[in-house]
């Protein structure tokens, strides 16, 4: 629309204040001046036009002055010299009547016509309206207003036509007109001044918010405020409302971190303690590289499971809703190429709801669980979802071969501490257990009538 | 088999190629994003192993560089971060397999392994061809039963006309899959290795496992049996 090539042209030019409030300004600089002239434009023509009308109106009276003093003696049209307005007799009055005939002579003019140009007085003279319509013409050059008037007269059956022109100078009017107009324009400049005087105010006032937030911010990065603390307007506050979330998201995750970090370096400790300890034993060659190879393994598992604990987002409020078939589809995909080989049948089913969470979550989740089906499968593994009202229901099958029902409890032992695990254990479903807590959601292996293991992840389910 | 290593940490890279080289395969390697895109665009390859975290240009967009140069040799990337929105943003950038570091060489041998068998269009580790099998786990070849004793060039020659069993391998492919960029074409050290092989494999000349075909190149010509 405008808006573009506005924008566009605005863009353009690198004078245009960073600043809202010049920015603004700057704009009602620009264009309050069009808004003014347009409506100087029209109080001006309004002015014109009534000034018109009035002097229409008085030439219209002195055209009943002059037919009230007339008289028709014998064909023959009579006025006094003088008439009741002193106007005509006076040389300079700026009046002037003139009466024609038919045929266009001048039958009778006054004493104050004596001044009009012979040229003028011809040219009114070929003004011959019809009968009942007068004419008001301004002659802006010679600066006269001209009034014609035609008259008919009937007397015994005939018809006696004549023409009264009313000459006026527009001299006063013009004058009046000229101090209207100077008037005007200095009126409407006060006007822009006061505008901008308080479209300033008005900005100062209304934009003041902003500032106080920039300053509650900078309070908040020298560190002598939390978060934004101040009363803000509606408009404002959203932001504030979501800046405070921001704020406080990112202060958790902080703290997360340091207590992952915390965690990290406390539980690599031990195998560490293990392999200096164990280069002070005496071990055969063969049988240190194989406690360093189990230290090693213990490290990287605790290593990954710390990681993937940070990586998760905990703030559920922040997140949106991820959808469940996305996920599946870029996992599905991605592991085919992996186990391509294997020719693996993967069936879904009813898999188009959405996950209340965060979107790294879920990939981390049905990742190490379609990873395992994939893995554990002979030839078919089977994804389903259900949701009920606030759960969504995510079943992963295969195929392969059963699991006791010992292991199912090792599996999913909640909080099991990994440093503390077997080597060469896998930690893809501890971390599973460990996200699927922080959402309180729940999981549960059991049998699948596949053969296989199924797992059952229940989720809060999310709207789009 | 001639495998390119693209890792930017020189001791891992180091371990990488001593531990493919004595694996009788052929191993080039780079630790810079833009010469690996060059390498695996110019030159052929039967694998390519590749470190996400590079510098310079990462490895996945090395990898989306290859396939968008309608490379196709199968590709295994190695991964520090282990999150699945990695590996399957590896995997979706055109990746075959995944490998999150650290890593046994072991687990690493038997992915490079799996992944050129499958290219090839071979199922088992194992593939005989009437009395010959040979082992691409052990990285062996057994004649009745019996394992031969190969150098390591007659390995890698014979491995690469046996899972290209059947079609024609040309000098000038046998020698870009099993030698360095800098090796000197002109030679007919091939030749030697195929009369060697011959040698060892049918000492009595009643089987005639490669055969030569004159003007183009060599073939495998015994029939695969299960």
């Amino acid at each position: 629309m405008l808006w573009k090539p506005l924008n566009k042209f605005f863009s353009g030019i690198n004078w245009v204040p960073g600043s809202l409030q010049t920015r603004l300004l700057w704009a009602s600089i620009v264009l309050l001046p069009i808004l003014i002239i347009f409506a100087g434009a029209a109080l001006q023509n309004a002015y014109e036009s009534s000034l018109l009308a009035s002097e229409r109106s008085q030439a219209q009276l002195q055209t009943y002055g002059i037919l009230g003093s007339a008289d028709l003696v014998e064909g023959e049209l009579v006025l006094p010299r003088r008439l009741q307005e002193p106007r005509f007799s006076q040389v300079q009055s700026g009046l002037s009547g003139l009466v024609f005939d038919a045929q266009g002579l001048l039958r009778w003019r006054s004493e104050s016509s004596a001044l009009l140009e012979e040229q003028l007085v011809m040219q009114v003279s070929t003004f011959q309206p019809e009968p009942g319509s007068s004419r008001f013409q301004h002659l802006k050059d010679q600066g006269f207003y001209l009034y014609v008037y035609p008259l008919v007269w009937e007397i015994d059956e005939k018809e006696f036509r004549y023409t009264i022109a009313i000459v006026s100078s527009d001299a006063t009017a013009m004058e009046e007109l000229l101090a209207f107009q100077r008037q005007l324009w200095g009126w409407l400049l006060a006007v822009y001044l006061l505008a901008l005087l308080l479209q300033f105010l008005i900005l100062r006032w209304g934009l003041k918010p902003l500032d106080d937030l920039a300053d509650d911010l900078s309070m908040i990065e020298r560190g002598e405020a939390e978060k934004l603390e101040g009363v803000y307007p509606y408009e404002v506050e959203r932001i504030t409302k979501n800046l405070n979330r921001l704020i406080e998201s990112e202060r958790s995750q902080r703290e997360r971190y340091r207590n992952t970090l915390g965690d990290l370096a406390h539980s690599l400790k031990t195998p560490l303690a293990v392999i200096r300890g164990a280069g002070e034993e005496k071990h055969s060659l063969s049988s240190y590289k194989r406690l360093v190879d189990e230290q090693s393994d213990r490290m990287t598992q605790i290593v990954q499971y710390q990681l993937s604990r940070a990586v998760k987002s905990k703030e559920q409020a922040m997140t949106g809703a991820s959808s469940l078939l996305l996920s599946v589809d870029r996992i599905v995909n991605a592991l085919s190429r992996v186990y391509a080989a294997k020719e693996i049948d993967v069936e879904r089913e009813g898999l188009n709801h959405f996950f209340a969470g965060d979107e790294r979550d879920l990939m981390e989740m049905l990742g190490n669980l379609i990873e395992n089906a994939f893995k554990y499968c002979d030839h078919h593994v089977r994804l389903s979802a259900t949701q009920e009202q606030q759960w969504l229901e995510i079943v992963i099958e295969n195929d392969g071969q059963s699991i006791s029902t010992e292991e199912h409890q090792v599996v999913i032992e909640r909080g099991a501490r990994l440093d503390t695990s077997r080597p060469g254990q896998g930690i893809g479903l501890a971390v599973v257990t460990d996200i699927v807590s922080s959402y309180n959601g729940g999981i549960e292996i059991s049998q699948s009538e596949l053969g296989g293991a199924q797992i059952r992840l229940r989720l809060p389910a999310g709207d789009e | 088999m001639k495998i390119l290593v693209v890792e930017d940490d020189p001791d891992l890279r180091r371990q990488l190629v001593s531990g493919l080289s004595g694996r009788a395969y052929t191993v080039e390697d780079c630790g810079d994003g833009n010469e690996a895109l060059y390498q695996g665009s110019e030159f052929e390859y039967d694998l390519a192993i590749v470190d996400i975290g590079l510098p310079g240009m990462s490895g996945l967009d090395v990898i989306r560089g290859w396939r968008k140069a309608q490379r196709q040799f199968p590709i295994l990337i190695l991964t520090a971060r282990g999150d699945w929105q990695d590996k399957v943003e590896g995997l979706e950038a055109g990746a075959d397999d995944y490998l999150v570091k650290p890593f046994h060489m072991e687990e690493l041998n038997a992915r490079v392994n799996a992944l050129l068998r499958r290219a090839a269009g071979h199922a088992s580790p194992q593939m005989t061809f009437g009395p010959i099998t040979l082992d691409t786990v052990a990285r062996a070849v057994f004649v009745n039963g019996s394992e031969i004793k190969l150098t390591s060039y007659e390995y890698r020659t014979l491995e690469y006309l046996m899972i290209h069993a059947g079609k024609t391998i040309s000098k000038a492919e046998l020698t870009e899959h099993l030698y360095h960029q800098d090796y000197d074409r002109d030679s007919n050290v091939l030749e030697v290795f195929v009369r060697r092989l011959r040698q060892k494999l049918d000492p009595d000349q009643t089987l005639h496992p490669i055969m030569t075909v004159r003007g183009l190149g060599y073939r495998f010509a015994l029939e695969a049996s299960e």
